[in-house]
């Protein structure tokens, strides 16, 4: 499980990078300038952080059925 | 950072002896001090730590007040201890203080720490905060900007500084530990992520022009509203409460009797 939520944590900076890239992209494609699109990385981050804290639950309910047993 | 025994747990110490970094299921306490399980097993003069409440403890000697002074000591002198050894600063690390004044200007403080992806990340940050202000694209938001690109450039010397004094005191730094922690640190509560999200909703609306920050102004005093329903919430959500004065003071124990 902790593999698991590495790949999360890694998987959030590489999606902020090419989530940066695009808009960027976009504002040279003319359709939205950056400075209106900027606060999608700050929603990337944002739902990086809950699937983080979630799977985190998730492992420790795990490891309690496991202990339980 | 993690525990070295146990891989999914968040560590609470590093051992003073070896520096291994320990889980609280691991540590052992000796003194007040941390220790991973290896090193208590060693004997207790092997640790440098130790040496020095060794030496200062003096070894019981019999009362001399008997007549018969020509009688042998009971207890043999204990055997000569090596010189206590100071803990050892390593010279070769970066100087905070350096550390502080290249961190005013952004990256520089984290190259010259070797942090050199935070370095691009600080500039990053930094520098695109600054465009998206003198972008005039943010109908009003600039303030708000502003005050986040002053506590950025404040905070990155203080990072450095921090970084270099860690480094110094040996301690592993990991090298995104102060940067990516909204993403890295902590997963108890998910209001932080849960903001964020709410924050980057919020202000693409309102950059896209669907809405305006400005129509929340009216209802500021919900905010008032909340955090007393909050404090409330944390009062009565502790089953087991205390009042910080009851909190037992970890230096004034009673010392663990002898028998």
């Amino acid at each position: 499980m902790a593999r698991t939520r590495d790949t999360v944590r890694s998987l959030t900076g590489s999606v902020l990078l090419i989530l940066t890239g695009l808009l960027f992209l976009l504002e040279y494609a003319d359709s939205y300038r950056f400075a209106q699109t900027w606060p999608a990385l700050l929603i990337v981050l944002g739902v990086g952080r809950v699937t983080d804290h979630l799977m985190g639950r998730a492992a420790a309910q795990k490891r309690e059925t496991w202990l339980e047993r | 950072m993690r525990c070295a025994t146990h891989p999914e747990t968040e560590a609470t110490a590093y051992c003073r002896s070896c520096g291994k970094a320990v889980c609280g299921q691991c540590v052992r306490d000796e003194q007040g001090v941390a220790y991973c399980s290896d090193c208590t097993a060693e004997p207790v003069a092997a640790r440098p730590g130790i040496l020095v409440a060794a030496e200062e403890a003096t070894p019981y000697l019999p009362p001399t007040t008997s007549s018969d002074a020509s009688e042998p000591p009971r207890i043999a002198p204990p055997p000569p201890l090596p010189a206590p050894v100071a803990p050892e600063l390593r010279a070769d690390t970066p100087s905070p203080l350096l550390a502080f004044l290249l961190g005013l200007i952004p990256g520089v403080g984290a190259v010259y720490n070797g942090h050199y992806a935070k370095a691009v990340f600080h500039v990053f940050i930094f520098g695109g905060t600054v465009t998206l202000i003198g972008s005039g694209a943010l109908h009003g938001l600039e303030p708000l900007l502003v005050f986040f690109a002053l506590m950025f450039f404040i905070y990155m010397p203080i990072e450095a500084f921090r970084t270099a004094k860690a480094l110094r005191r040996g301690e592993p730094v990991d090298e995104f530990s102060g940067l990516l922690s909204l993403v890295h640190e902590g997963s108890r509560s998910p209001a932080a992520g849960i903001a964020l999200i709410a924050l980057g909703v919020m202000f693409l609306l309102h950059s896209l022009g669907y809405w305006r920050i400005a129509s929340l102004i009216p209802y500021w005093p919900v905010s008032l509203i909340a955090l007393g329903a909050y404090m409330l919430y944390r009062r009565f959500s502790e089953p087991n409460w205390q009042s910080p004065a009851d909190y037992p003071r970890r230096f004034e124990q009673t010392p663990p009797d002898e028998s």
